[in-house]
């Protein structure tokens, strides 16, 4: 089985499947033969990114979107937006069309990270989608076969409100599956989670931690003024001024807590529903 | 021309009860209800690809065929862990996991 990956570059990579395993991944080009690009994408050539003002490509989703017996993308976006980009060729030879088009669905936190399920067992494909917040959305399809249409973004899964370490944190990234054998569809979640600790401090210690962030936030000129490239304002600073925001500085490190960063993945197992389905076909 | 409407008349109403009814499953579609989540391991070990820069992102596929799934995660570095499921329909168990290769090299797919 071949595998498609979006990337932070902005481009989708295809690994094709070979009898030892894989082939080395390359970027997915559309049909006149260029890069898949939906709109920003960095340029490894100028080392730079180009089309900023464009939606930033980050994921990829495959399905046969109008039932003609070939894989067309879905894409998301950091700003939350979907894309089709439909293939034009055939399943043995794709071609992709050289411009995404707009879904006008929109995940409200952004950072758009479709899958595709039939999440609700009408026969039609959902889309499921991670988020910034790190909710999950469903957009059921309301359409029919070939000619899929969907509902606006129901949170599916709220954003995780417990303890750190207890749930998914933002940046999340979705995979459906029946993971029980109980006939409903469960999810995978991933996540990213940045967040500083500060448990190993003494109250003491927190508690200047606090007075420290607010001089600080008073000292915004200065601290604008020390950072800046005003050569002229810098030299006028005070040098005491300035030798207390060194001070400060040194104690934010010093107070700030354990830099830590997780990237897990969350299982969700579906609860049995109390009444039974209505009106689908689900087994 | 009575018989026609009539027909009309019914299969409209077909169609509304039609429509009610999938309403309804997509109402209850949306508010699933699901346990606590659990922190997925494999190997034994929890899943962590802060190491490879974050962003973990699973997918699910039946790699082998026995008719259970199997467990795929991407990250920021763009490395693929696999994880086999070596447990059952009821209760998934991922194995000890590894990172996928191509052509006798680790998968990374380039990030920016």
């Amino acid at each position: 089985m071949d595998f498609l990956t979006g990337s932070f570059d902005g481009r989708p990579y295809w690994a094709r499947a070979t009898k030892d395993g894989y082939a080395t991944p390359v970027m997915l080009n559309n049909g006149a033969g260029k890069e898949l690009i939906l709109g920003m994408w960095w340029d490894y050539d100028g080392g730079q990114w180009m089309d900023m003002e464009k939606p930033h490509g980050l994921s990829v989703a495959v399905v046969d979107w109008d039932a003609d017996g070939d894989f067309d993308l879905v894409q998301g976006t950091s700003k939350g937006g979907l894309y089709l980009c439909s293939n034009e060729g055939t399943a043995q030879k794709p071609a992709f069309a050289e411009q995404g088009t707009p879904l006008k669905l929109e995940i409200p936190s952004g950072y758009a990270m479709p899958t595709v399920a039939d999440w609700n067992g009408d026969g039609l494909f959902d889309l499921i989608c991670g988020s910034d917040s790190g909710a999950i959305y469903l957009l059921q399809n309301q359409g029919s076969a070939g000619k899929p249409k969907f509902g606006a973004p129901q949170v599916l899964l709220a954003a995780h409100a417990g303890q750190p370490g207890t749930g998914p944190g933002t940046d999340t990234q979705v995979a459906v599956g029946d993971l029980n054998g109980d006939g409903l569809p469960d999810l995978m979640v991933g996540d990213q989670n940045s967040r500083r600790d500060v448990s190993h401090l003494t109250d003491a210690e927190q508690a200047q931690a606090e007075e420290v962030q607010q001089e600080l936030a008073g000292m915004a000129e200065i601290i604008q003024a020390y950072y800046g490239d005003d050569e002229e304002a810098k030299s006028a600073l005070d040098p005491k001024q300035v030798e207390r925001l060194q001070e400060l500085l040194q104690l934010q490190s010093r107070l700030s807590g354990k830099y830590i960063r997780s990237a897990h993945v969350w299982m969700y197992l579906q609860k049995a529903p109390k009444e039974p389905v209505v009106g689908l076909g689900r087994d | 021309m009575t018989r026609s409407l009539f027909q009309l008349l019914a299969g409209s109403a077909a169609v509304a009860v039609g429509l009610a009814s999938s309403a309804a499953a997509q109402d209850q579609a949306a508010q699933a209800q699901f346990e606590a989540p659990v922190l997925v391991q494999a190997g034994g070990e929890v899943i962590d690809m802060s190491s490879q820069i974050g962003y973990a992102g699973p997918a699910l596929y039946d790699a082998n065929g026995d008719g259970l799934l199997d467990l795929y995660v991407g990250c920021f570095r763009g490395k693929i862990l696999f994880a086999p499921n070596t447990g059952s329909r009821a209760e998934p168990v991922f194995g000890k996991p590894h990172y996928l290769q191509a052509e006798g090299k680790e998968i990374e797919i380039s990030n920016w």
